[in-house]
């Protein structure tokens, strides 16, 4: 089994728990929270087993590929083009809650362009390196932090000032109704999986099958992380307080403190970690994006230098930097909603999808 | 292709040369390590702030001395800081700032007016401490202790547990504080600090209700109160009955509360707790540590429900009854909300002590 897949599992939870999961769990949080993650982590497993296991019965190769070599032309060619929207949409949502946490908490006097081009500067050479390149990145990046982060997970849990009969009352709520939004949201976190539309190219024989052992290990790390972004917060904050913070779980962190640490407040080194999660995350969305898009080109060489590669970044650089301006903080809030709502309906179309070439695929 | 990469580099690097307004050199930044918060005496409207300013040295001897206060008025503290900037050359620094003593008088106030600046500024740590200053602000920060490290290190060691551990000094974070004027269900609290010449005395507490005026307890309720709450067990306890007269040096304290919610609705407090004697004015019989149990328990028992029902008939609740109660039942939290707001003034308060005295130290 190889430990890149659960790489890609792993930095999706992780690098959704900060910025607008949370706000959205918390913001519904007396109102059938802990139902709608249950139901979201039921659906995401059930399409995680379906996809993950469709894109393994095709070893070493990309979805790009196998929806070219099984699916009509028209089909195949929106139906990429699509995806790679979404993946550059995620990478967007992430970029845009970075570079306003940057502005908010690191420096308020830098100007939003050049924090802006700043990380794009990093995302996109990333995302225009090999698919194996950006792998090794993400390993380095998470053994570096994720011992960090989830050091200071567990420093939230044994917090003498948390407050857990706050946390009780949202349990109290459990059997309310649950809704879309939330369930949405909660579900994006646990999306890593798709990452294998891709990455697929490059674990070829070292994965060969997802049992069900491994899914339900996938899906204890998914509520243990989904339920600690949703509950630290509010235990810490209060529940009728952990609404009013706009990015819950930096100020979370800044309720930690290490007297004897080199560092006193855990902010800084939790905003740190975040740097390097959030820009591997990008990177590696933005990866695919690019591959997804590239793949319905034919390939144009420019004094040999692939040149589709580079209008697809330049377009989405262009795009974030006036999505920043042309947007407000509100706005994109709401239209994260709207994107993970409508991630859930993809996730099933896609998982359609690729059941139906595995079917195909046998016939010939 | 080389010579890209290169390009592209040297035109990052150049941006981020732009960005460097954004610092200020070490020797032109005052750090705050304390603010203080008064009441205006003439108008109604306003505050008097003062900046407890330390000046960054080579030398590391004692810098307890070298500090500077700044205050000024304005009609709200951001206004009034803008005067302060006006008077000092330097630039305000609030990262270092732990401390945050609020006058006496601003109690009376709307205090949750008054705590918003400081939540809302980001550069301001949620893990600062809190504490009222008695009779002001001021006088308290002007306070120069003996043998201070670094201006107002003194106050953070009283507070933060590095330093002395007292049962009469009670600790709040300015992210708790925050918290428990939002929650519904539990009231804040904050140590009183007065000054005694060159140093402080810190032995008493108010309890805090939003927009009502507020509880201060006396040295004993103060100390009654912080074995409830924090189940503080570096503590002696005074039994003085029937011609016996001992302290009692407490090993180990456990304080637990549950809401029987039957016909009658009670509140049972439960307190373990287990010492050996420390002092005593009447020789003592090692036979007889029953007795001295049962007269531990008795006098112990008194004064927990004095607090308590002190507190039932002020119609406070710093111990988080409320939210217990909110955590036990489902439903609206409205309902659940105004169905304690009409239990609390008629509940039942049990209290029940289970000491045992496990010697006579090493004399009989």
């Amino acid at each position: 089994m190889s430990r890149y897949f659960y790489y890609l599992v792993i930095l999706n939870m992780l690098a959704n728990v900060v910025a607008l999961v949370p706000s959205i769990l918390i913001e519904g949080r007396l109102n059938g929270t802990v139902s709608s993650l249950m139901i979201a982590i039921v659906i995401t497993l059930i399409y995680c087993f379906v996809f993950t296991n469709s894109m393994l019965k095709f070893p070493g190769k990309g979805q790009p590929e196998i929806i070219k070599a099984y699916m009509p032309q028209w089909f195949s060619t929106v139906y990429l083009f699509l995806l790679g929207v979404l993946y550059f949409f995620s990478t967007w949502f992430v970029l845009l809650s970075f570079i306003d946490i940057t502005k908010r908490f690191i420096n308020p006097e830098l100007p939003t362009l050049y924090i802006t081009i700043l990380f794009l500067a990093i995302i996109c050479p990333g995302a225009l390196m090999g698919t194996e390149k950006t792998l090794y990145a993400l390993e380095i990046v998470l053994i570096i932090s994720l011992p960090l982060i989830i050091g200071i997970f567990l420093k939230a849990y044994i917090n003498e000032h948390l407050n857990w009969d706050a946390i009780r009352i949202v349990f109290t709520h459990s059997f309310d109704a649950p809704s879309i939004d939330m369930i949405g949201a909660a579900s994006y976190s646990l999306l890593g999986f798709y990452y294998i539309s891709i990455y697929n190219r490059v674990l070829k024989h070292r994965l060969k099958r997802l049992g069900l052992w491994r899914l339900v290990l996938i899906g204890i790390a998914g509520v243990v992380n989904i339920f600690t972004s949703l509950l630290i917060p509010i235990g810490v904050n209060g529940v009728d307080g952990a609404g009013h913070y706009i990015y819950p779980w930096f100020s979370t962190a800044d309720t930690m403190r290490i007297e004897f640490g080199f560092i006193e407040r855990v902010l800084f080194i939790f905003l740190l970690l975040y740097i390097g999660i959030s820009m591997i995350s990008a990177t590696i969305t933005c990866h695919i994006g690019l591959e997804h898009v590239k793949s319905i080109f034919p390939e144009i060489k420019w004094k040999e230098i692939k040149i589709i590669p580079l209008i697809v970044v330049t377009l989405f650089s262009l795009g974030s930097i006036l999505g920043y301006f042309l947007l407000s903080q509100i706005q994109v809030y709401e239209l994260a909603k709207v994107f993970f709502t409508l991630l859930l309906f993809a996730g099933a179309f896609s998982c359609a999808v690729l059941l139906y070439v595995v079917r195909r695929s046998k016939q010939k | 292709m080389k010579n890209l990469y290169k390009l592209s580099g040297l035109f990052f690097f150049l941006i981020l040369l732009l960005s460097s307004c954004g610092f200020k050199d070490i020797d032109k930044r005052s750090f705050v390590v304390g603010i203080g918060i008064d009441q205006l005496e003439q108008e109604q409207e306003g505050y008097e702030v003062t900046l407890k300013m330390a000046y960054p040295a080579s030398e590391t001897k004692e810098l307890g001395n070298q500090f500077q206060l700044i205050s000024a008025k304005g009609s709200t503290i951001a206004e009034a800081i803008r005067f302060i900037k006006a008077k000092v050359g330097n630039e305000l620094d609030f990262g270092h700032m732990k401390m945050i003593i609020i006058g006496e008088k601003i109690l009376t106030k709307d205090i949750e007016k008054t705590m918003d600046w400081f939540t809302r500024r980001r550069d301001i740590q949620q893990i600062a401490l809190l504490s009222v200053g008695k009779p002001d602000a001021k006088t308290i920060l002007s306070v120069k202790p003996k043998g201070e490290r670094l201006p107002s290190n003194k106050l953070f060691m009283f507070f933060d547990e590095t330093g002395t551990e007292s049962p009469y000094v009670t600790t709040k974070f300015l992210y708790e504080f925050r918290r428990d004027l939002v929650e519904r269900g539990m009231d804040g609290y904050l140590p009183i600090v007065e000054s005694e010449e060159d140093n402080f005395s810190i032995t008493t507490m108010a309890v805090i209700k939003k927009g009502e005026k507020p509880l201060i307890l006396n040295k004993k309720e103060t100390k009654v109160f912080n074995i409830l709450k924090k189940s503080y067990d570096k503590e002696s306890l005074k039994v003085n009955a029937q011609d016996q007269f001992f302290m009692l040096a407490v090993d180990s304290l456990n304080t637990s509360y549950r809401i029987k919610d039957s016909k009658k609705p009670k509140i049972k407090f439960k307190v373990d707790v287990e010492g050996t004697i420390e002092e005593s004015k009447v020789k003592l019989r090692k036979g007889k540590l029953d007795k001295y149990n049962k007269l531990t328990e008795e006098t112990f028992k008194k004064d927990i429900k004095k607090l308590l029902q002190k507190f039932q008939d002020t119609n406070i609740d710093p111990i988080g009854f409320g939210l217990r109660y909110r955590a036990m039942h489902t439903g609206p939290e409205k309902k659940k909300w105004k169905n304690w707001k009409d239990l609390y003034p008629e509940i039942d308060i049990n209290v029940q002590v289970n000491a045992e005295i496990t010697g006579t130290g090493i004399i009989e």
